[in-house]
């Protein structure tokens, strides 16, 4: 079995693990009580005198499987029609209308401009938060035993116990009330009607970026550098390295090159793993910082008790985690020429 | 292993526990550590004075020992009034007056008088600090008799400062009833007008302007004529709030922030360690029926276990907690839940690996049961990796649940950390040091302590990772 | 002058519990086209001296005392960048094909090619390939197979891609650290028949390391034996099979079958070889040896010369 034969593989266990995460959003908003409970909420209000409106709200949200507009008749679905509805509607990004807003969800998400935000907060962290991790971990771990390693061990091991929404605090507290460097939070100016000169713009935009970046990038380097630091103690432990240094090679080239690459296929399958870690503190970081992006949104979901804002933000959380699972499989299957074998 | 002799050997382990302690400076801070969270937990209602939602101090006020270490030189803390007397006005003729103290609070006079008069109720204080007071708060309660509706007295309560003169009256009122009791709260906020200032006129700092001796009075001015009366006064109390207070200063609330630190100890710690031992339990029956039934149970339970673990789990928890709803014990449930996946495929792997040896094979051969070999051979095997687990997991479950409160979706009746962190960040006029930083150090070293201790066993239980000596 | 001479090299490890006195007052020298064989059991100190004269020690080893000099030039006081020019171009080693030496993630020819272009950055890479194509073809390995990984070989095949790589730069000295070991007989016994016919041909200088005295004997003219990281006899090895004057060499001699020879009882030395980090005063062989004297016990005897050729042995019996 090739090098296919291995993706073929891993690409229908993600199609599985997708399937998966609509099953459970659905039995956790279709089928527990929760939903169900708004309705019923809804129907017992004693304002509602017509009870013929009853159908109306049962076809709202989506439980007639037939529905006369003229009578407001309805036919209830069982709960497996309503999963195939669901399920063509998952795939479709058919999330239907936050109760919030009034807008369609995938409409909401889109236009303002959250999942932008959201892409740039963890863009920016994800790749600094691997950088940092990844080249201090390999020279920590060049350096075992000595100060410089110790220190660096203790500092991630600090900052990656720190819950991330304490740190944040800390660093509004410190930075942002006490020396005022930067915004306590927000993602632009609201002064900002037009967008000022294209310098101006950018250096406001980071100014407002960095402590929320910073929290996130220091919560998540300590991860990647202690699992770098163990992997690549472990690889330089190994007989080719012997050779690599015999053959006269630079010590850089034999810690970035033969060490750092047998080491990075641990590192790739836990970035991956972590992203979905990454996301989780995406929420509570863009929570501290009101950063208007899609954790953000969940949080006022949550107050609003916006089911669909909820599920649709589940299910695209998860859906990226998955993805970034799928990539780090094909990223094992170029990096190791093993992996195609087993 | 019979159960007599399963005595001797949990001993020996406790004994050699006890020995790395005493080995390893890192074991011995973190069971330090742990020790001090738990005796502080556990004693919260001897070490405070007052439980983490009673307003006992001025709202948002920092630590009182602030003033030492920042050199600030106007402040004050919580003072009350003492010193409860009766007296009479000298003004008055043919008055006589008995008292009684029924404690500091306390005081029953009886009066008799022949033209009237006025009889002087009050507590005294010899404020010290330069500041004043932010907020001040009393009662005043009487209950008196002999009075009626034609021949009622007057009660007026008001402050005085010798120089300065008189504040009031913060409460006037007729006593007309017999055995009636007349209650009254005595509040800084909502009297401005009432003593002519112009509203939200801070009267902490128009009263309490500086040092000096000020009492507390409550006047009683008897009608005229013949008279024969009790006053019960069941309450004269007036407290003042100041710039600084305790250990950890207060909330917006008033309360006090280091009551809500242990008794947040108490809620993280009981979360902690339930949360992790529902995760620890379904680890293991998990674990043990993969690895030990193996096959189609096996490949089922492993292939959801992975899926679990991909999930994303804050995410699943926020739309857990809001759909089941967020008391304390959902919550728990629901952190247990989700917390089992990484210990069930440790088991299951330990499983497998015991499964093949030697001794395991030789107890099949002898004709032992599953459920024999299971409890004799397989569970003893896994105790320490239980316990070196469950030390391990606990800050995860500690810090799950502080990002829900935190998120709002913690339980309202309870001050845990997070809940804490929560309130801080939602109170207006920026956020205060001393509420944000208490709970995130709790946080921080109860995991610590928890991360400390895990390692720890997992050296004594780990023979591969014990240190060479 | 010899290509490689060590004059007293004492390397140690620094553990937590002291020194590991791994390579003790080690000399000899492995003249030009001239294969030297080190023979001794695991654990005395070979593979330490290999090390050393790459000085590739691993974390803690530290050359103590002594000189290593490679064509005249002491290598001991270099620093790591002047020893970069040294590796592989002067001297190479080749590891043993049993082991990890090869990168698993790398392809064989391109760890081949890049031994070749770090000495000649300039060499163009169709070039480096055709001289990585003409050293698997030398070693007898099919050049299409430079596209394969290392999991993809045989261990006979990869001990010859090693030997292939330890070629790549024309070296001075060829270090030979246990080839063929682990690998079945067959293969083994063609390994070593490589390694000669190489040794005739290109005019190797060479350093074999081996716990196996008759594998030294089929290449090499001179043996040095080691024991607990001391050098006890030196010599021409027909010398030393001729006439072994050491005890230990005479009982290793006692313990290894002779295909030639005729048969006789194989003897075994009793008791076990000295812990290096305490080893005993004097001769670390006294504890084992069945000629011990008192004097054994408090000083390590001086090397003397034997006979009419090269032959040294540090013994008190002599």
């Amino acid at each position: 079995m090739g090098l296919r034969g291995y993706l073929f593989r891993r690409a229908i266990n993600t199609i599985i693990l997708i399937l998966f995460v609509i099953i459970l959003n659905f039995s956790i908003f279709q089928l527990l009580p929760g939903t169900q409970g708004v309705i019923s909420n809804l129907l017992q209000n004693p304002r509602i005198t017509d009870k013929s409106i009853i159908g109306k709200y049962q076809n709202q949200f989506g439980l007639c499987s037939h529905f006369n507009p003229a009578t407001n008749a309805c036919t209830l679905a069982t709960p497996w029609e309503r999963f195939q509805t669901y399920f063509v509607n998952m795939l479709t990004f058919n999330f239907g209308v936050s109760y919030q807003s009034g807008h369609p969800i995938f409409q909401d998400m889109i236009q303002t401009g959250r999942l932008y935000n959201t892409l740039i907060l963890l863009g920016v962290s994800t790749v600094f938060s691997l950088l940092i991790g990844i080249f201090l971990g390999v020279f920590v771990a060049s350096k075992r035993g000595t100060l410089f390693d110790t220190g660096w061990v203790t500092t991630s091991l600090v900052t990656y116990s720190l819950p991330t929404f304490w740190m944040g605090l800390l660093f509004i507290l410190i930075f942002a009330q006490n020396l005022h460097w930067f915004p306590p939070g927000g993602v632009i100016p609201f002064t900002w009607q037009t967008p000022p000169p294209l310098l101006v713009y950018l250096a406001v935009r980071a100014q407002y970026l960095f402590l929320p970046a910073l929290v996130l990038t220091l919560y998540f380097y300590g991860g990647h550098l202690l699992l770098t630091r163990a992997t690549m103690l472990e690889s330089l432990s190994e007989d080719y390295i012997t050779t690599a240094r015999a053959k006269g090679l630079s010590e850089r080239k034999v810690l970035f090159k033969h060490a750092l690459k047998n080491a990075s296929l641990p590192i790739v399958t836990n970035a991956a793993l972590a992203f979905g870690g990454l996301l989780g503190g995406a929420i509570i970081t863009e929570t501290v910082f009101n950063w208007d992006g899609l954790g953000h949104w969940i949080f006022s979901a949550i107050g609003y008790k916006d089911f669909p804002v909820m599920q649709a933000m589940f299910y695209i959380i998860a859906l990226c985690v998955i993805a970034a699972n799928f990539v780090a499989d094909i990223l094992l299957g170029v990096l190791d020429p093993r992996i195609k074998y087993e | 292993m019979s159960d007599k002799s399963r005595v001797p050997f949990i001993l020996v382990r406790l004994k050699n526990f006890l020995r790395l302690l005493t080995k390893s400076r890192l074991a011995f801070s973190g069971m330090l550590l742990l020790i001090i969270f738990i005796v502080g937990a556990a004693a919260a209602p001897i070490l405070t004075t007052s439980y983490p939602t009673e307003k006992v101090a001025a709202g948002l006020v920092p630590p009182a020992w602030t003033a030492y270490v920042f050199g600030a030189t106007r402040y004050s803390q919580n003072i009350q009034f003492g010193g409860l007397a009766a007296s009479t006005n000298t003004t008055g003729t043919g008055l006589s007056l008995q008292s009684t103290l029924a404690g500091p609070d306390a005081i029953d006079v009886h009066v008799n008088s022949t033209s009237g008069g006025t009889i002087l109720i009050a507590k005294t204080l010899n404020y010290p600090y330069s500041a004043s007071p932010l907020e001040f708060e009393g009662t005043v309660s009487i209950i008196p008799t002999g009075v009626s509706a034609t021949r009622p007295a007057n009660a007026i309560v008001f402050m005085e400062r010798k120089d300065l003169g008189q504040y009031g009256p913060l409460w006037n009122s007729s006593l007309v009833t017999s055995g009636q009791q007349y209650h009254q709260e005595l509040q800084s906020f909502g009297l401005e007008q009432r003593l002519g200032f112009v509203a939200g006129t801070n009267l902490g700092q128009v009263i309490f302007s500086g040092k000096g001796t000020y009492s507390l009075v409550l006047m009683l001015t008897l009608p005229q004529g013949p008279f024969q009366a009790e006053f019960v006064v069941t309450k004269l109390t007036m407290s003042l709030f100041g710039n600084s207070f305790g250990l950890l200063g207060s909330d917006a609330q008033g309360a006090d922030i280091f009551s809500q630190l242990l008794y947040g100890a108490r809620l993280s710690l009981m979360v902690g360690l339930v949360a992790t031992g529902i995760g620890i339990g379904l680890g293991l029956v998990i674990g043990l029926m993969a690895g030990f039934l193996g096959k189609a149970v096996d490949e089922i339970l492993m292939r959801f276990t992975d899926m679990m673990l991909v999930i994303p789990s804050l995410p699943l928890l926020i739309v857990l907690a809001t759909v089941l709803g967020s008391s304390l014990l959902n919550i728990i449930i629901i952190l247990g839940f989700l917390g089992w996946m990484g210990f069930a495929r440790l088991v299951r792997s330990q499983v497998l690996s015991l499964r093949e040896r030697p001794f395991i094979e030789a107890a099949k051969a002898s004709g032992a049961g599953t459920g024999y070999i299971l409890s004799r051979h397989i569970f003893p095997n896994i105790v320490g990796l239980t316990y070196v687990n469950l030390a391990l997991s606990v800050p995860a479950a500690i810090v799950g649940e502080a990002a829900l409160s935190f998120l709002g979706l913690g339980d309202n009746s309870a001050i845990t950390w997070g809940k804490m962190l929560e309130l801080a960040n939602e109170s207006h006029g920026g956020l205060a040091w001393w509420w944000v930083v208490p709970p995130g150090v709790g946080i921080a070293l109860l995991s610590l302590a928890f991360i400390l201790v895990g390692y720890s066993l997992d050296e004594l239980f780990n023979p591969r990772l014990r240190r060479r000596r | 002058m010899p290509v490689l001479q060590l004059d007293g090299l004492t390397t140690n490890y620094r553990t937590l519990r002291g020194w590991v006195k791994a390579a003790e007052d080690v000399s000899f020298s492995v003249e030009k086209g001239e294969a030297l064989g080190v023979v001794g059991e695991s654990g005395c100190g070979k593979t330490t001296v290999a090390l050393s004269i790459l000085k590739l020690l691993p974390r803690g080893g530290r050359i103590r005392r002594g000189k290593i000099l490679f064509e005249g030039t002491d290598l001991v006081p270099m620093t790591d960048k002047e020893m970069r020019h040294i590796r592989w171009k002067g001297i190479s080693i080749v590891f043993q094909g049993a082991m990890n030496a090869l990168n698993p993630v790398f392809k064989v020819g391109d760890q081949i090619i890049e031994a070749i272009k770090t000495h000649e950055p300039d060499l163009p890479g169709a070039d480096a390939r055709k001289r990585a194509e003409s050293l698997f073809e030398m070693v007898g390995v099919e050049s299409s197979r430079l596209d394969n990984y290392p999991h993809e070989f045989s261990g006979g095949m990869r001990q010859r891609a090693l030997i292939a790589m330890a070629l790549a730069s024309n070296p001075k000295l060829l270090i030979a650290d246990e080839p063929g070991t682990a690998l079945d007989v067959i293969v083994q016994a063609q390994v070593l028949q490589l390694m000669r016919g190489l040794k005739e041909k290109l005019g190797l200088s060479m350093m074999l390391i081996s716990h196996d005295l008759s594998i030294v004997a089929e290449v090499c003219e001179k043996v040095a034996i080691m024991y607990a990281g001391h050098v006890v006899e030196y010599g021409e090895i027909g010398e030393i099979f001729k006439e072994p004057l050491h005890p230990y060499t005479q009982g290793m001699l006692g313990a290894f079958p002779s295909i030639k020879g005729e048969k006789k009882k194989l003897v075994s030395i009793p008791g076990q070889p000295p812990d290096l980090l305490n080893p005993p005063p004097g001769c670390p062989f006294s504890p084992r040896c069945p000629f011990v004297m008192e004097i054994c016990k408090t000083k390590f005897p001086e090397a003397k010369r034997m006979g009419s050729g090269e032959h040294y042995v540090s013994c008190y019996l002599y």
